[in-house]
């Protein structure tokens, strides 16, 4: 992990070691790391299945107010896939990929309410891992005062077995007192 | 004479749980978590303002919905939460009204306090995990602004004796339900601490 990102309080979380998966941006004083979780043993540490083979790009997100600057409420992440200097998901990426079913505001997949693998029969295994991929996901909301810091992962829809694919990360927060809105963008380069 | 009256609760579930897989059906399980007053919330300050809270029907329908073959559970869960949002407010205002939207809210106290629940799981038989996380949102007396927007979850963890899922169940509910409260007096104290109901207009 890049210089400045640190002490992430995601369940079983470790950064990787080296800086060629993980990704981090500085502007209006909030910083922005990522890390997504392309590898099939990694993913199986984390969540007990490749989630790349079932078309999940989980992304590990940090983000810090810095101190000396407002507070901030973060309200939305989002990811373009680019691909053949397309910046947005292809629709017909989009259609054939069973996730996209639980397809949610803002563009990450929402665990509550129907399950995360719609389609496949809940048995035990599937139950713990949807349960692992609920206990580790990012608040979709939440208000960053001076120094404040939260973590976890946001899970996007891709195209099945696609380990190799560019994309661009975006944060969208407002502050508080100034109504100040802004979006954060990170490259993340697998 | 004890020991099959126990087996027999403790296979009830299982039955009813293989009953409604094999029909294909939805399966409720009720459960039951106490609403002993926190000692967690014993130590907060409360703020001398009035607050709304608003108690939609999205919270007190809440459950959490898990899939199994065949079939679905379901486990209610809004009543519980209605509990814990009344508990958590109560112990942070001095007055606290109540009402069933924003709109309702408006205009009615110092600031409004919106409760929502984001997520709920259970995953087992071994061990019986259980998920709550709540996200409370802080606006000003008209609703315009969002003051504060906080995450607190309780998670649970127990692994049952022999045939003994049900207990487990309940006990794991209960964990959750505790961590869940004490992680909300932390969060809210700590946007209380920052004034933000003081800055309220």
């Amino acid at each position: 992990m890049l210089g400045g990102c640190s002490a992430p309080q995601t369940v079983d979380y470790t950064p990787t070691s080296g800086s060629a998966s993980s990704c981090r941006t500085v502007a209006h004083g909030l910083e922005l790391c990522a890390d997504p979780v392309t590898d099939a043993a990694r993913s199986k540490r984390l969540f007990g299945i490749d989630s790349a083979k079932r078309g999940v790009l989980p992304v590990h997100v940090e983000i810090r107010n810095l101190d000396n600057h407002g507070t901030w409420l973060i309200e939305q992440t989002n990811m373009r896939l680019r691909r053949a200097g397309e910046e947005a998901l292809p629709r017909s990426i989009d259609k054939r990929n069973r996730a996209a079913e639980v397809y949610g505001a803002g563009g990450s997949i929402l665990l509550s309410g129907p399950l995360l693998f719609a389609g496949t029969t809940e048995k035990s295994k599937d139950l713990k891992v949807t349960h692992e991929f609920a206990r580790k996901e990012l608040p979709l909301r939440q208000t960053l005062a001076r120094g404040g810091a939260y973590a976890g992962f946001v899970y996007f829809p891709v195209p099945k077995g696609d380990r190799n694919l560019s994309a661009k990360l975006l944060i969208t927060a407002t502050e508080v007192a100034t109504k100040e809105k802004i979006t954060l963008e990170l490259d993340l380069t697998p | 004479m004890r020991r099959p009256e126990r087996s027999r609760r403790t296979l009830l579930p299982l039955g009813a749980l293989l009953l409604a897989c094999a029909a294909g059906c939805v399966e409720t399980t009720k459960v039951k978590i106490s609403h002993e007053p926190s000692a967690a919330l014993s130590g907060t300050s409360r703020s001398p303002r009035t607050a709304a809270l608003v108690i939609t029907p999205e919270l007190r329908d809440h459950s959490c919905r898990i899939r199994l073959v065949g079939g679905s559970r379901i486990y209610p869960l809004g009543e519980h939460m209605v509990l814990y949002a009344r508990e958590v407010a109560a112990a942070l205002f001095t007055q606290v009204n109540e009402f069933a939207s924003e709109a309702d809210a408006a205009g009615k106290g110092d600031v409004i306090l919106i409760p929502r629940m984001v997520k709920s799981s259970i995953s087992g038989p071994v061990p019986m995990e259980t998920l709550l996380r709540a996200e409370w949102t802080i606006k000003d007396r008209n609703g315009q602004e969002t003051l504060w927007v906080a995450n607190a979850e309780g998670t649970g963890s127990v692994r049952p004796k022999i045939l003994g899922v049900g207990t487990a169940e309940r006990k794991s509910w209960q964990q959750a339900y505790d961590q869940l409260m004490a992680g909300t007096a932390e969060v809210l104290n700590e946007a209380l601490a920052r004034g933000i109901a003081r800055e309220a207009p």
